[in-house]
């Protein structure tokens, strides 16, 4: 199709007959191709516009900050990559020790170089991960539309917007409500709750800097309940790349378990 | 008159459940700040030296002192511990290892309480077997 594009706005431009037509046997003029060439070239444009927001990888510098159940505090430095076809969250750490971190389906795994050092279950899915929602463009309503939440009603407090999400009826003694809410329509914070109303977690997320098309929030900020402490958690990113080429070794990180 | 009731009591809870966020939305930055500022004083000498834990140990030993050195590895307490899971695998680990280990329904932690279980249990039991031989 591009080679007759090709030449059909070659023929158009410099008044060629590549395609060896007369009026005889097409009866259709030379400016009716050129028409022809001008339409299906808009289209290919069309699509490679199109291409050209799928969104696919995203990397970027991280640090979180939080105090561990321990007492200690925990800093980690290092840099994410994660790509939507592997749905692999691998974290590249550099503080506190240059280790690596693969999240995939329900195992987290710790390498020491080429070495599976640990690994351990996880119960929370990289679809809801800020990386995956952000590049599918989901991060607005944090997923939840696509979900098993449904939306109960929606309010406009002072200068938000705050939804209030349901979980299914089969998973309403599990999951409790999901409250969100957006400002600038860029989602602002959300509010976790358990099945008895009791408030579990709240995550911010802020400071949103628009790269390559998408708003991705350069500081998140995370207040865990447990036993009637408050437990906090910051998370920052700079230099995030979007649709990255190479570097196939960390967004898809191969290993041998 | 009692269904009357109950939609008016049954309606003001729903009200009340769901105007309680009012609120709930604002972060309080001044904890915020006092919560962060020695991991922020830390960080940035992290980020201008590029050190490592083991490196910062150097430089400042108390700072990395108060630093976890692994902590993705120390997110388990025993506070997160599932003592019914953890029954299960100190007391009968076959059928504990269907009940939780591989049970989709269970979380991290209740798996991992499992498997301390079960731990503890052959550590337990070898050293009463060792006992017994002597």
């Amino acid at each position: 199709v591009l080679y007759l594009v090709q030449l059909a706005a070659l023929e158009a431009r410099f008044n060629l007959n590549f395609l060896n037509k007369t009026e005889a046997t097409n009866g259709l003029p030379l400016f009716f191709y050129s028409k022809i060439a001008f339409v299906l070239l808009g289209l290919l444009l069309l699509q490679m516009h199109a291409s050209a927001q799928s969104y696919h990888r995203i990397s970027g510098d991280f640090t979180q900050k939080y105090k561990s159940t321990d007492g200690k505090q925990v800093l980690i430095k290092g840099r994410f990559y994660f790509d939507v076809k592997y749905k692999k969250a691998v974290y590249d750490i550099t503080f506190p020790e240059s280790q690596i971190w693969v999240f995939e389906d329900t195992v987290q795994r710790i390498f020491k170089g080429d070495t599976l050092f640990a690994s351990m279950p996880m119960t929370f899915s990289n679809e809801f991960s800020i990386f995956h929602l952000s590049l599918t463009q989901r991060l607005d309503n944090y997923g939840l539309q696509e979900s098993v939440f449904h939306l109960e009603k929606t309010e406009v407090q002072n200068d938000m917007v705050v939804s209030y999400w349901k979980p299914q009826q089969a998973l309403s003694k599990q999951v409790g409500r999901v409250v969100l809410s957006k400002k600038n329509k860029q989602l602002y914070g959300v509010l976790f709750y358990d099945p008895a109303e009791v408030l579990i977690r709240k995550q911010f997320f802020r400071n949103y800097s628009h790269v390559m098309g998408i708003n991705f929030p350069m500081e998140v900020i995370d207040i865990f309940y447990r036993n009637g402490n408050e437990v906090y958690q910051k998370t920052e990113y700079k230099n995030i790349i979007i649709n990255e080429p190479g570097k196939d070794n960390r967004y898809r990180f191969r290993y041998a378990v | 008159m009692k269904k009357a009731i109950f939609t008016f009591f049954a309606a003001a809870l729903s009200f009340n459940v769901a105007f309680a966020n009012v609120g709930e939305f604002e972060l309080n930055e001044e904890k915020l700040m006092a919560e962060f500022a020695d991991l922020d004083a830390i960080d940035a000498l992290v980020e201008e030296g590029n050190f490592t834990l083991a490196q910062l140990s150097d430089e400042n030993p108390v700072m990395a002192a108060s630093l976890s050195d692994n902590p993705l590895m120390q997110n388990f307490s025993i506070d997160d511990m599932d003592w019914g899971s953890f029954a299960w695998g100190f007391c009968c680990w076959p059928i504990g290892f269907f009940v939780v280990a591989i049970n989709k329904k269970k979380d991290s932690d209740q798996k991992l309480s499992f498997w301390i279980g079960m731990g503890v249990s052959v550590v337990l039991g070898a050293i009463g077997s060792i006992g017994g031989a002597l």
